[in-house]
């Protein structure tokens, strides 16, 4: 194991030894040596399933090891638990926000150990102290508010203040970026780089490859519960890396390549809304169109809209020379329009039932051997059939198309919603964060059948919030800002910092003065 | 702008406030002998019970559960008291073995929800059918008298009229505070205490967002989650106090139906079924709005159906205002950053 140089004069904050841990039918991980070091930040990668969460959960006591032992400052822990764990100083802080939204922010510092006299919570001192916390932080938040009034980048400080108040020194981030836009993620990346100073050590989690360029000291690489190896960030590339992730050569990330564009097939015309105003765009046969901004500018409300899921005030959206009379997603659907949605698990699968239920689930009626009207029988073998038809033509990693979705990773569960439209025969598909989540391989494979379905004379809009993705995969860029749609790009003449520019609002339209400062 | 978020906003009242007043005002009107005092003193009284069960109710919701056993329980703790009683076992010890019953019933249907993972629609269901059932297997049907003799002192000490203000020769009672009414507004205050100055706010609330954060938080779950319950089943039992009190006697029918108005109660009053929100002021503003229902049906000398029809109406007409304020928070409040 190659040795960081900070390691050699320090002793490790934490060190684990033999780690082992399966669940029923699965070795989750298998013989696992890790150590952390004071002010370094640890970044574990692999794809989903490699173990990284399974890791970080054993060492938050939220698992119990089969084998193995973890020693925090040189003692050996026998029994972990959340609030073990805690209290030998770890802090979590999971992808999903787990801030309570009708408390005050103080009263989610110090959620589970509130300062008390006697059995009363003296309140004013918690206001007091998490003043004085999130200040070190440089974070100009009034702890008495109510936690649902904040956006998504301030409440993921308030998660990492919760965690230095019960005077965490190693830190454990699960995937924080996920649903920050990327002013956001610069903040958090300060602040992770003021905590390195303070000399608290950190485990750092992510699908975002170039973060660990920006961020990490040493890097983990785990596939499928082993650990492939722990390096110097410094003395490793991001094609190395991804190879040793995936175990296999992805010789390009986004295998996109620009089709000779056909008619337009989606045309949306000044669309008003509640959060987005004079939306005007159009997707043509044979093209991938990316859509950025910073998170809230609007970009899935227009989405939503123009799919029929909400209501808009003015506006027309044309699918394929034909207006969209109706604002319902049924309408859509039937002109061969769909959207894959955000929150796949949510939005797109129906998670406890199988993968054949969800694929079908719109267009039932392909499958009936006798019908009245829109009524009829369902025939199964019409049904397997066309369920195993595309399982195979999409790649669809599930030994029977009885599985369950919940229990796919959330690549597959992408490709059944995927499927699901494909079966609708729908030529129109807005993908909604398509990658959100997901790991490098299944990525790829994403990206791969985004580009046959554009081969096959489909049209695709695509909303993302990394900007790597955007430029890999795009045709033509709009950018999204305060609500209006801020500027086009050919994908050849696009930059990154052209992009952010006109995300933040810099160039052009009379945008509100007091917005902007917002 | 952090100084809105400080001052007071309409919209974080419970919507029981809203449906409060707008009931008072339109039963003064139309209602003759409602704005009276004499009135005030018996709503004060009699809505006690109503007031209990509804904050004990608010607990079970706001951790995303519900306890529709909570009037059956009234009942199984109203008979026990009685029987007690009945075999002229004191009465101090008689009530703390009923509010004990009581306490053990919401205990077991916590343990149900939350170690065994029972829904909590089922598991309160069901245990709301054998509290009932035992209610009348104890009483064998009947209603239960005890002698009025030295064992009852507590509950005499309840009727006694600590506060009378009479009208002109002693010859109409105008305001009265009884034992009963102190008694009610202890146990109210000890709730509103305990709820939301030591740790049972925001460890409830974390419950009900998302469990599983909260274990993750370090939160004891169980003993939280469990205690909700708990309170519940103990707070029907203080409630059964006061039925038995003013009664008299104990019927295996004296808390039948109480659950609902209770959940009514605490949903008007902001305590919603997907848990994480809610408050105990709500839900004692909205005991108060669905009591005088019933008290002005009562003067109205209308059929008690009617008071049904009224607080199902309520119950929309709460939903509703919670939904506007939601609306209206969402577009006023919007998200900062």
């Amino acid at each position: 194991m190659t040795t960081c140089e900070k390691g050699e004069l320090m002793e490790p904050l934490l060190e684990l030894k033999g780690i082992s841990k399966s669940f029923p039918g699965v070795q989750a991980l298998d013989d696992i040596n890790l150590d952390l070091y004071p002010g370094e930040v640890h970044v574990l990668i692999g794809e989903n399933g490699a173990g990284k969460s399974t890791l970080m959960k054993i060492i938050s006591g939220a698992y119990q090891s089969d084998e193995g032992t973890m020693e925090v400052d040189g003692k050996q822990i026998t029994k972990n638990s959340p609030i073990i764990s805690e209290q030998l100083g770890i802090g979590m802080i999971y992808q999903e926000l787990n801030l309570i939204p009708e408390l005050s922010v103080a009263k989610n510092i110090f959620l589970g150990h509130p300062i008390k006299k006697g059995f009363v919570n003296q309140d004013k001192k918690m206001i007091q102290k998490s003043r004085e916390m999130l200040k070190q932080l440089n974070m100009d938040v009034d702890p008495s508010v109510l936690v649902k009034t904040l956006g998504v980048g301030t409440q993921q400080m308030i998660e990492i203040t919760k965690a230095l108040s019960r005077e965490a020194n190693i830190l454990v981030f699960d995937e924080p970026t996920s649903s920050l836009a990327d002013a956001e993620i610069h903040n958090l990346f300060h602040v992770i780089r003021m905590l390195q100073e303070k000399g608290i050590g950190m485990f750092y989690i992510s699908h975002r490859l170039e973060e660990i360029f920006e961020i990490g000291d040493r890097v983990t690489i785990l596939r499928d519960g082993k650990k492939i190896q722990t390096t110097a960030v410094k003395d490793i590339n991001m094609d190395q890396l991804i190879e040793k992730i995936a175990g296999r050569k992805i010789e390009n990330l986004y295998p996109h390549t620009r089709k000779t564009p056909g008619k337009p097939l989606l045309q949306i015309n000044n669309l008003s809304g509640r959060a987005f105003k004079n939306v005007s765009l159009h997707v043509d046969a044979g093209e991938i169109v990316g859509m950025s901004g910073l998170v809230g500018a609007g970009r899935t409300e227009v989405a939503r809209a123009a799919f029929g899921i909400d209501k808009y005030f003015s506006g027309e959206v044309i699918l394929n020379d034909k207006k969209l009379k109706k604002c319902s997603p049924r309408e859509s659907v039937k002109h061969g329009f769909c959207l894959l949605p955000e929150n796949r698990k949510t939005e797109g699968l129906a998670l406890p039932r199988d993968v054949s239920e969800n694929m079908l689930i719109s267009a039932l009626d392909q499958t009936f051997s006798f019908k009245i009207g829109s009524f009829g029988v369902v025939d199964p073998k019409k049904e397997s059939a066309i369920v195993s038809q595309y399982i195979s033509s999409l790649k669809i990693a599930t030994p029977t198309a009885r599985k369950l979705t919940q229990f796919l990773s959330g690549g597959t569960q992408q490709k059944v919603v995927l499927a699901k439209w494909l079966v609708s025969k729908c030529k129109v598909f807005i993908f909604d964060e398509p990658t959100r989540g997901i790991d490098v391989g299944a990525k790829s494979e994403i990206y791969k059948l985004m580009d046959t379905l554009v081969e096959g004379g489909a049209a695709i809009l695509m909303i993302s919030s990394d900007l790597s993705e955007i430029l890999g995969m795009s045709d033509r860029i709009y950018v999204m800002c305060h609500g209006e749609i801020n500027g086009e790009f050919d994908a050849d003449e696009a930059t990154q910092s052209g992009i952010l520019q006109l995300a933040f609002g810099q160039k052009g339209k009379e945008a509100d003065e007091n917005e902007q400062q917002e | 702008m952090n100084s809105r978020n400080k001052s007071f906003r309409f919209s974080s009242l419970p919507s029981s406030t809203y449906i409060f007043v707008i009931l008072l005002v339109l039963f003064s009107i139309t209602v003759p002998n409602f704005f009276t005092p004499a009135n005030f003193s018996t709503i004060l009284e009699q809505a006690g019970v109503l007031v209990l069960i509804s904050i004990g109710a608010s607990f079970p919701i706001m951790t995303g559960g519900i306890d529709l056993a909570a009037g059956s329980v009234i009942s199984l703790c109203g008979i026990c008291m009685g029987v007690f009683l009945h075999n002229g076992i004191p009465d101090y010890i008689a009530v703390i073995g009923g509010v004990l019953v009581g306490t053990l019933f919401g205990f077991c249907n916590g343990y149900l929800v939350h170690k065994i993972k029972v829904p909590p629609f089922i598991t309160t269901f069901g245990t709301m059918g054998i509290a009932e059932s035992l209610a009348n297997f104890f009483s064998d049907s009947r209603t239960i008298y005890w002698k009025e003799n030295t064992n009852v002192h507590l509950i005499r000490a309840l009727k006694t009229d600590l506060l009378e203000i009479w009208f002109g020769n002693g010859n109409s009672k105008l305001f009265s505070i009884s034992g009963i009414v102190l008694f009610i507004f202890l146990v109210v205050a000890a709730s509103i205490f305990i709820f939301n100055k030591t740790s049972w706010k925001e460890n409830i609330y974390a419950i009900g967002h998302n469990i599983e954060s909260a274990r993750l938080c370090g939160i004891k779950v169980l003993k939280f989650s469990i205690g909700a319950y708990a309170i519940s089943g103990c707070m029907s039992g203080i409630a059964a106090i006061l039925i038995l009190v003013r009664s008299n006697c104990a019927t295996p029918i004296m808390g039948s139906g109480m659950e609902f108005q209770a959940i009514v109660a605490a949903t008007i009053g902001g305590n919603v079924a997907e848990g994480g929100k809610g408050s105990i002021p709500g839900s004692i503003i909205g005991a108060f709005a669905i009591f005088i229902i019933r008290n002005a049906v009562n003067y109205l000398g209308l059929n008690s159906f009617v008071s049904m029809i009224i607080t199902g109406i309520t119950l929309l007409l709460g939903m509703v205002i919670n939904e506007l304020i939601a609306a209206q928070d969402l577009r006023k409040g919007g998200v900062r950053v």
